[in-house]
């Protein structure tokens, strides 16, 4: 641009051939100007200048001309950007200015923009000399000149300058790098964490060179080798457009823990997988919603996972979700966890242990003494409780008929004042009650102590009689009656006696299933379910002794059926579901005693274990809605006849199937189509359900073995 | 005989050596429920002097009460079904379940109506003298209670209804 060129023109018409605004002002204000000048936001001979093109005083500021600037004019609702430059003018014989205005806009908002983002942007030429920096990657290397860096390999710059090579060899084989880390140099000397985003640049297909932005990583990457470095497992989870929930992001730590060899194999897992089961990864949820909702972290539940080899353990989770800012949904979560730490573990097993000690011993003396009541007052045979229906009718015939004639003596002469009025009234009253408790009394198991309360009396009246009545029938009747008060009294040791047996299967299953989730498990191995059900009986034989039920395992050709499972769950399951089985079965048959049928089945990829039982029902209801797997529930009818439900048997088996890939079914339906009430015997099938290993894996797995 | 409804879900396996005194009193005629869907169904068949209650129950096959319990964290000592269903029977304000006018008999009144829970007189009387029903018509369950602790609390009833 040649600017000189007016000089030779005074006349104002020349100014008016430049394609340019052109201003002659003097320091403060406009003189002249061309139509270009008056189109620019409408300025005016004689108007004050913008304050950006007044002339500085030269004795204030030292000035050379021409002058060169940089300004800005507001238009309408925003700023444009002019190159002004503004020379001393001499006109009308007058020292004046001229100043030639050139639109800036884009270049200016450019370079301006550039300038200021905060990431380092830069370029290079083809040798890797730095051609061009903005004021952040100044800021950031920590220089105060541009002329500093620019002009210098890049080479200088890195705290390992080998990273160039691996950075120009990358970019020659991908052509863009994003994200690389790198670690660069500060003016001071101090490394610092950096990622590259680089791309090669051509200008007109002839100069080859690197343009890209430096991020400066240092604080996050400082707090992710301490999220890496810290003893916990560190994860987030983000939720994808099917909304599962994947892991994007964990520490090596969680990556050991599930036995993972590396954080990569862990990212783009579904953390489900991870989980025990589906119950209790529902609730850890809706817990932590919760919380977030009220604005807090889920801190320190426990929860049950399984490792990619299949180990089952406890761990303690911390946990916050984070949300979409739009909508405020849940779009993931960041946690910590640690497995269930070992002291508390064996504090647990400790205070178990302690708990069960005492009363473990306990319940085995109460059980002796009972049954030496048993052998030295009754005798050996002992009575059994699911006899409860038949056992009273003889006695209690007998001492209807010697009562009912006993009562008719009252009105004869010279009986009636062996006994006052009340006497005579109350044995009447006790005499229609034996002879109606069973249509009185809703539920059997409350026969043997009312029949008791009534002889007791009958004896007690009895016993204060006077002179008048047969002694004979009286002495009968009284003998009669305490038969009865024997028998019941019998049948309520035996009762306690296999409560006392319950309880301590009650204990020993809460010990099993407390530690079994608390401690870091055993791994899967392969093993016959034949043979786990084997065990399971094994580990019942006394309380299926103590009950009186047979066990009838049916044949299947599934029974060398094999599975890859921790052998101690699986039994502990399988007793758990045997233990209720025989627990509710009543007598089937006459002449037999009360049994179970056990058999392996196999559908599709599942092999089963389904125990039949004939006896107490199982409501519908609790079927349906789940309740009979929830933890602590005890059935409607689970205490029929004095049995007593722990709340623990079932749920614990379904949890276990389902983490082998099965289930627990269960099917309660009348024994007869006539007899539907749940008074009257149901059978009902316990299915227990888990993953086959097909027999070509079996036999690939046993001759790696061998 | 007074008739006299028991609604207690292990009265038929838990409680023989205390149901026997009752029986063998020949003064009542006791009737189990073993939870308010029971209870409720009994209530209507025929007027009661006592209703003893426990506070600890299941819902049985009613939804409201299934819904109700599991609202309560599917757990009876939570739940106090119990509480609720003499609330409801009295026509409480504060009831969860507002049974219909032909499920509540007519007769019934807070002095028709005892608890014999496992819970304290203390945790309890805050609910209960809302209710109207005093420490006389409550008995907590422990050991040392005598065989004649159900006769003894259905004679206390039934002596207020019989006046």
């Amino acid at each position: 641009m040649d600017r000189y060129q007016i000089h030779t023109s005074e006349k104002l018409i020349s100014i008016e051939a430049f394609p340019f605004p052109i201003l002659i002002h003097d320091r403060t204000r406009i003189i002249v100007l061309n139509q270009l000048g008056r189109n620019l936001h409408g300025f005016q001979e004689g108007d004050i200048l913008p304050e950006d093109l007044l002339v500085p005083e030269s004795q204030e500021k030292q000035i050379s001309f021409p002058l060169e600037r940089i300004i800005r004019i507001k238009a309408t609702d925003h700023f444009r950007y002019y190159k002004c430059t503004t020379d001393v003018y001499p006109f009308n014989s007058q020292e004046c200015y001229i100043t030639i205005l050139f639109n800036y806009d884009v270049e200016q908002q450019q370079i301006s923009f550039i300038d200021k983002v905060p990431i380092g942007i830069y370029e290079t030429d083809d040798k890797g000399i730095l051609r061009n920096v903005n004021s952040s990657v100044l800021h950031m290397f920590g220089y105060s000149n541009k002329s500093q860096m620019m002009g210098h390999p890049v080479k200088e710059f890195y705290a390992y300058p080998e990273d160039e090579d691996k950075i120009a060899r990358l970019i020659d084989e991908k052509g863009v790098l994003e994200g690389e880390p790198v670690q660069l140099l500060r003016a001071n000397g101090k490394p610092f964490f950096a990622k590259l985003y680089t791309t090669s640049a051509s200008e007109g297909g002839s100069e080859q060179g690197r343009k890209g932005t430096i991020l400066d990583v240092t604080i996050e990457e400082q707090y992710k080798r301490i999220l890496q470095e810290v003893p916990l497992g560190f994860y987030i989870v983000e939720k994808n457009n099917n909304g599962d929930d994947i892991i994007i992001e964990c520490n090596q730590r969680f990556a050991e823990l599930f036995d993972f060899a590396s954080v990569e194999d862990v990212k783009g897992i579904s953390i489900r997988t991870l989980y025990d089961n589906a119950d209790d990864f529902n609730r850890f949820i809706n817990n932590l919603e919760d919380n977030h909702r009220r604005g807090e972290a889920l801190i320190g539940g426990f929860i049950s996972v399984q490792s990619l080899r299949g180990r089952h353990f406890t761990i303690e989770i911390w946990s916050r979700a984070y949300n979409d800012p739009k909508d405020k949904k849940i779009i993931g979560r960041v946690g910590l966890i640690r497995p269930a730490p070992e002291y508390q573990l064996n504090m647990l097993i400790k205070d178990i242990g302690i708990v069960l000690h005492p009363y473990t011993g306990m319940l085995q003396e109460l059980g002796h003494t009972l049954s030496s009541i048993e052998e030295t007052v009754f005798g050996g045979q002992s009575t059994h409780a699911i006899e409860l229906e038949r056992i009273f009718l003889e006695p209690e015939k007998k001492l209807l008929d010697r009562l009912n004639n006993l009562l008719l003596l009252k009105d004869e002469i010279g009986r009636k004042d062996a006994l006052s009025d009340s006497a005579w009234e109350r044995l009447k009253v006790l005499h229609d009650s034996l002879q109606n408790y069973r249509s009185r009394i809703e539920y059997p198991g409350l026969y043997p102590e009312s029949l008791r309360g009534l002889c007791f009396e009958i004896r007690s009246i009895l016993k204060k009689t006077g002179i008048g009545l047969p002694r004979k029938l009286v002495r009968e009747i009284c003998d009669d009656a305490y038969d009865i008060e024997c028998i019941s009294l019998r049948y309520s040791i035996r009762l306690v006696g296999e409560r006392i047996v319950e309880i301590d299967h009650q204990t020993k299953a809460l010990r099993e299933y407390i530690i079994s989730n608390a401690k870091q498990g055993n791994l899967p191995e392969e093993c016959s379910i034949r043979e786990l059900v084997k065990r399971a009986i094994a580990q019942q034989a006394l309380y299926i002794n103590s009950r009186g039920v047979d066990i009838v395992k049916k044949n299947s050709k599934y029974n060398e059926a094999r599975i890859v499972a921790v052998k101690d769950d699986i039994i502990r399951a399988l007793g758990s579901l045997l233990h209720n089985a025989i627990k509710y079965s009543w007598k089937r048959s006459k002449g037999r005693r009360p049994w179970i049928e056990i058999e392996i089945t196999k559908t599709g990829e599942k092999v089963s274990v389904v125990f039949e039982n004939y006896g107490v029902p199982i409501a519908p209801e609790e079927i349906e809605t789940g309740a009979i797997f929830e933890i602590g529930h005890r059935g409607r009818y689970a205490g029929d006849e004095g049995r007593l439900g722990s709340g623990i048997g079932l749920a614990d088996a379904k949890a276990v199937a389902r983490r082998y890939g099965g289930d627990v079914r269960v099917e309660s339906r009348p024994a007869s189509d006539i007899l539907k009430r749940a008074e009257n015997p149901f059978i009902t099938r316990v299915s227990f359900s888990l993953l086959c290993l097909e027999t070509t894996m079996a036999v690939s797995f046993r001759k790696e073995e061998i | 005989m007074k008739q006299v409804l028991w609604v207690e879900d292990l009265a038929r396996t838990d409680f023989g050596s205390i149901f026997g005194p009752v029986f063998a009193s020949g003064r009542y005629d006791i009737q189990i429920a073993i939870d308010p869907t029971e209870a409720i169904v009994k209530l209507k068949e025929k007027e009661f002097a006592a209703v003893v209650i426990d506070i600890r129950l299941l819902p049985g096959n009613d939804k409201r009460w299934i819904d109700l319990y599991n609202k309560c964290g599917k757990n009876k000592a939570l739940a106090q079904l119990g509480i609720h269903l003499a609330q409801s029977l009295l026509r409480f304000p504060d009831a969860q379940i507002i049974l219909k006018d032909s499920e509540i008999p007519e007769w019934i009144t807070a002095n028709h109506i005892a608890f014999f829970s496992v819970e304290a007189w203390t945790e309890m009387e805050h609910h209960l003298l809302t209710l109207g029903i005093t420490q006389e018509a409550f008995i907590e369950k422990g050991p040392l209670n005598k065989r004649d602790v159900l006769l003894r609390l259905i004679d206390s009833v039934t002596s207020r209804t019989s006046k």
